[in-house]
């Protein structure tokens, strides 16, 4: 069965041609803003798949980003594993744009069953979420 | 074909090629070496490709023939597995090519499956610049 052992975004990824090392630059642990909508020149969604010898060598996933329930961005992503196990898939969406803060989503759907999923939070500069109550 | 290459990057694969004890060494230095860097760049992978097999058709290859094939050997394990798969599924036929076995199976060891893709979603929005755009357009006002 195809699953996904890594998953991140990451504001660049790299690959070095010469080694063939991929490296995520800036990864997006949490993303905060004193104001909103929030505009992005370039969000990278990195994604390591693995499957098993007998799945197929050539997979169509879709990649949807969501904000709680609202969808964002979606894209067919074919990937093709030539004869490996392993695939890597850097998908860069260039002005992805964050209506309010919420929890941001991006999850991966082979054969309309969701199978890979990561999220990040997004606030208001702020908005800490904890509260502080009064002795 | 041995035009693809001056005379100076020719002697400095010869150094390696001379100095290789292992076809790992050849591997990891003709690989970073800035002549096959540059013919990986410069060419496509059919072309770099057509170059190899006919240079590798002479039975009894002089010196300068043998650097350049595995300058192009590879040039071309530079490029993207999957346009190369094919060529290095068949390559260790070249048997006047030293270590030609070993070498392919380093290259297919280390190619990785990558998918790569953009989108670009084109808003024509007033939101807020990311913390990432607000530093480059300061960084390019500075300018």
């Amino acid at each position: 069965m195809i699953h996904s052992k890594l998953m991140l975004f990451a504001e660049n990824i790299i690959r070095d041609t010469q080694t063939n090392k991929i490296s995520a630059i800036n990864i997006i642990e949490e993303l905060a803003s004193p104001g909103f909508p929030l505009f992005m020149a370039g969000l990278n969604v990195l994604t390591l798949l693995e499957r098993e010898k007998d799945d197929a060598q050539t997979i169509n996933f879709l990649l949807k980003l969501r904000l709680d329930e609202n969808e964002l961005a979606g894209l067919e992503v074919g990937a093709d594993f030539q004869d490996k196990l392993r695939n890597r898939s850097i998908v860069t969406i260039n002005g992805l744009v964050l209506p309010n803060p919420g929890i941001l989503r991006a999850v991966l759907f082979l054969n309309e069953k969701e199978f890979a999923l990561h999220e990040v939070s997004v606030r208001k500069i702020g908005e800490t979420g904890a509260k502080v109550v009064a002795a | 074909m041995s035009s693809l290459l001056r005379d100076k990057e020719l002697d400095n694969l010869k150094e390696i090629f001379v100095f290789a004890n292992t076809p790992s060494y050849l591997y990891k230095n003709f690989r970073q070496n800035p002549a096959v860097l540059g013919l990986s760049e410069k060419y496509q992978t059919e072309e770099l490709i057509g170059f190899f097999e006919r240079l590798v058709q002479s039975e009894k290859p002089d010196m300068e023939s043998l650097l350049m094939s595995y300058a192009l050997l590879f040039a071309i394990s530079l490029k993207e597995y999957a346009e190369s798969r094919r060529f290095l599924n068949g390559v260790d036929r070249h048997k006047n090519l030293e270590w030609i076995k070993e070498i392919r199976e380093i290259i297919i060891a280390n190619a990785r499956a990558t998918t790569i893709k953009n989108i670009d979603l084109n808003h024509k929005t007033n939101a807020v610049p990311s913390r990432h755009e607000v530093e480059l357009t300061i960084m390019q006002d500075a300018r």
